[in-house]
């Protein structure tokens, strides 16, 4: 029987942070990760999965070549919103290449949809629009495809066929993990939690003794 | 209140002190409770809405071991404060985060008692960090007991007398929080929750009714144990007394980062508070009652500092200068001539500026805005934020260059160079990942450093754009270079928002970081800093706040600077 344990989206987030910090991922992308990581999991679309099978996808630097990224096999967790970022100043598709887990930028497009501005990502036989107020995923086999197409633009999005979870429906995910909590799977979470505490330093005398009050407080 | 016609925005903006001037740790550890504070704003809100406070159920043996329920009813709904008392050996007392047992711990629930598992919350919430929480608790915390004074006060109740001002007020309260919990945390409620269904949509406002509350429990149990231990020889506390009983909280280095990292809340917290600032300032004749009024402030802040327990040889210095200063404050403004001309609150704030110690200065600030909370209350709604911070993609290195130059130069300006200006590390120990500061060149640990050296950041960034042509842009920048990732979009979210930097190098050899500790802390509304190290701080809340009874009478948000009753009043 599979236990699971009730977590907030916050303390998901921020377990995700550490994990990624612990990685190696550079200080600002491993809170975009972490972002994506949680937001993925609050709406259905197994955040914490991607991170825990990706924490040997995380560090390293893609590399840029006019409108292609090379991933080196990075997890879109970390790809995702530098890729995203590069498609905002171009206007034509942004190809990238040799990406793990495609899905997960996804989370970050939806985020910097603002303005008018919308993003379309393909990937395998997969497609997500993410717009102001309206996004929407065609989803298939989101883990098996290692090319990620985004375009983006301002005004009108464009449509997009087959949509299996529409904005309604993500809305209803992510209200429900609100309210509810995230129910993650007991190891997997044992898992991150255990790469987290990558980031801690060790304990010692000397580093006691200026962090806070005397050991003795019976005054 | 005669307010000029010519106040606008515009003419507020004008007013405001610079961010240069304000934002510098010195400053900023020399801060006060303000109307706005936290601790204010709420108990305002709990007298506005009506909110109501019942002891739902209190089952207690003669030690006072047990628990206190209590009811909360808001408007949107009721919540449950559980308080359990729990026996405690003298050697596991301490203040330390890293402790692992307390006199009493504490959570804040939604929904009313009745739907509240309390036995359950019984077992889970002693163990605190350990423990895991239920999608409607809100708030964890627990507290020790000040001993010497709880015994003390117990044995004087317990024989029928009450206990003896004087020594209440070297210590002011009967316990002291450790860790407030909130948002999220060990599967407690995240913070937008809160606001979904409670309306605690202003930061921190659950964690202060949770605090606020366990000063209450405090009472309560006191009462109790006296009751149990005299018989009916005991009597209650007196009012007076309960009024001026705060809630005492250690502050380590936890806090700090959390000014760091959320700076577009901490640029919101300084700008409500330096607009009410200004707002005041810009009153031309400010009418009789409120020149009496503001006399009559300073008169008790006068009593209040000399109410100031502290140990630190440096804060007693300056609590004695607050002295020498108010005086100083009261005579100039007894002269009849200081108000023939306008703006007598600006001149004030100036004339301070140039003659009087700066913990002085900024409690002139906090003082001058009491009178006027319908001029300023307003802003205590600008208090939250959200907190993404976003890069902006197509900005040219070049124009990144600029913004530096411009909005950052205060960082430039700072050495955080070997062996000095990087002297310290901020890490997370492995023990409960408390921060802790360390230092580079000594101790181990520093490959694992917490991203707090801004000013450092800065330059090195600074330095990097150098070697690069401007005409690149920030997303290609950030595909080669991701480790700038997060300085270049701190620099660029927070391009327009002032008051959002420490502007001070916080890794080198002079930070003292009990000033991020005492900013934060005076936000949150808290008095009487006691600093025990540059690392740590004690201080009181709510003390002098309204009893939950007292919260609609007419003068219950008068309790800024409060003073102890004179023994004949009790």
């Amino acid at each position: 029987m599979t236990v699971t344990i009730r977590t907030s989206m916050s303390e998901l987030e921020g377990m995700a942070r550490k994990a990624l910090e612990a990685a190696g991922v550079a200080s600002g992308l491993d809170r975009d990760g972490a972002f994506a990581a949680a937001w993925c999991e609050a709406h259905g679309l197994g955040g914490l999965a991607i991170l825990v099978r990706d924490l040997d996808a995380l560090s390293g630097v893609p590399t840029h070549s006019e409108k292609r990224i090379n991933a080196g096999g990075l997890s879109a967790l970390v790809v995702g919103p530098l890729a995203i970022d590069l498609a905002m100043v171009m206007d034509l598709e942004l190809r990238v290449e040799n990406i793990r887990s495609p899905s997960a930028a996804l989370a970050y497009a939806v985020r910097r949809a603002r303005n008018d501005r919308w993003f379309r990502l393909v990937w395998g036989d997969s497609e997500a629009l993410a717009a102001e107020a309206q996004t929407m995923i065609s989803l298939t086999n989101p883990d098996v495809a290692t090319e990620l197409t985004i375009s983006c633009g301002k005004g009108a999005p464009p449509i997009i066929s087959d949509v299996t979870i529409n904005s309604v429906e993500l809305e209803r995910r992510r209200m429900r993990a609100l309210k509810e909590g995230l129910f993650l799977v007991r190891e997997t979470r044992e898992t991150l939690l255990e790469a987290a505490k990558r980031v801690l330093v060790p304990a010692s005398e000397s580093s006691r003794s200026g962090a806070g009050a005397e050991v003795d407080d019976n005054e | 209140m005669i307010v000029s016609p010519g106040i606008n925005d515009t003419t507020v903006a004008s007013i405001l002190r610079a961010p240069k001037h304000v934002m510098r740790l010195f400053r900023i550890g020399s801060f006060h409770q303000t109307r706005i504070s936290f601790a204010r704003t709420l108990i305002r809100r709990m007298a506005q809405e009506g909110w109501q406070i019942t002891a739902h159920e209190k089952r207690l043996d003669r030690n006072g071991i047990g628990r206190i329920i209590y009811r909360i009813d808001t408007p949107r709904g009721p919540l449950t404060f559980s308080g359990f008392s729990n026996p405690l050996a003298p050697s596991e007392r301490t203040d330390r985060v890293i402790a692992e047992k307390w006199d009493a711990a504490f959570t804040l629930s939604l929904g009313p008692p009745e739907t509240v598992e309390i036995d359950a919350l019984e077992m889970e919430v002693p163990l605190q960090e350990m423990g895991r929480f239920g999608v409607n608790e809100i708030v964890l915390s627990r507290a020790n007991k000040s001993v010497r004074l709880f015994e003390g006060v117990i044995n004087s109740l317990a024989s029928g007398n009450q206990p003896d001002v004087h020594e209440i007020s070297k210590v002011g309260y009967l316990m002291r929080t450790t860790a407030v919990y909130g948002n999220g945390k060990f599967g407690l409620a995240d913070f937008e929750k809160l606001g979904l269904e409670r309306d605690f949509t202003l930061p921190f406002h659950a964690e202060m009714l949770s605090v606020y509350m366990t000063r209450q429990f405090t009472i309560d149990l006191i009462d109790h144990c006296a009751g149990m231990r005299g018989g009916k020889r005991a009597v209650t506390l007196a009012r007076p007394i309960r009024r001026m009983l705060g809630i005492g909280n250690a502050t380590g280095l936890g806090m700090a980062p959390y000014l760091i990292n959320h700076p577009k809340l901490l640029n919101n917290w300084i700008v409500a508070r330096e607009t009410a600032l200004a707002r005041v300032r810009l009153i031309e004749r400010p009418a009789g009652q409120e020149v009496i009024k503001m006399c009559a402030l300073i008169d008790r802040c006068r009593i209040h500092i000399t109410e100031w327990p502290t140990t630190d040889h440096q804060q007693n210095l300056d609590i004695s200068r607050m002295g020498e200063d108010l005086e100083l404050v009261s005579s100039l403004l007894a002269d009849k001539a200081w108000f023939n001309e306008p703006r007598p609150w600006d001149r004030l704030i100036r004339w301070a500026e140039s003659n009087l110690h700066l913990e002085t200065q900024e409690l002139l600030v906090s003082i001058i805005m009491e009178p006027y909370g319908a001029l300023i209350d307003d802003l205590e709604t600008t208090n939250s934020s959200d907190e993404r911070e976003e890069t902006w993609p197509e900005m040219l290195l070049g124009d990144l260059k600029t913004l530096i130059e411009t909005t950052y130069d205060w960082a430039l300006a700072l050495d955080c160079t070997k062996p000095h200006g990087d002297k310290y590390f901020w890490y997370r120990s492995a023990e409960k990942e408390e921060p802790r500061l360390g230092e580079r060149y000594v101790e181990p640990g520093a490959e694992l450093e917490m991203p707090i050296g801004i000013a450092r950041d800065v330059t090195r960034l600074y330095e990097k754009l150098g070697e690069l042509d401007d005409e690149i842009n920030t997303a290609e920048f950030l595909i080669a270079w991701p480790q700038f990732r997060r300085v270049v979009r701190r620099i660029q979210t927070l391009s327009e928002l002032p008051y959002a930097e420490i502007r001070d190098n916080l890794i080198g050899s002079g930070c003292e970081p009990v000033n991020i500790l005492r900013c934060k802390l005076s936000i949150f509304g808290a008095t009487k800093f006691d600093p025990k190290s540059k690392l740590w701080t004690r201080i009181t809340l709510f003390q002098g706040a309204p009893l939950p009874d007292e919260l609609t009478l007419p003068a219950a948000d008068d309790w800024f600077a409060p003073i102890f009753p004179r023994e004949t009043a009790v």
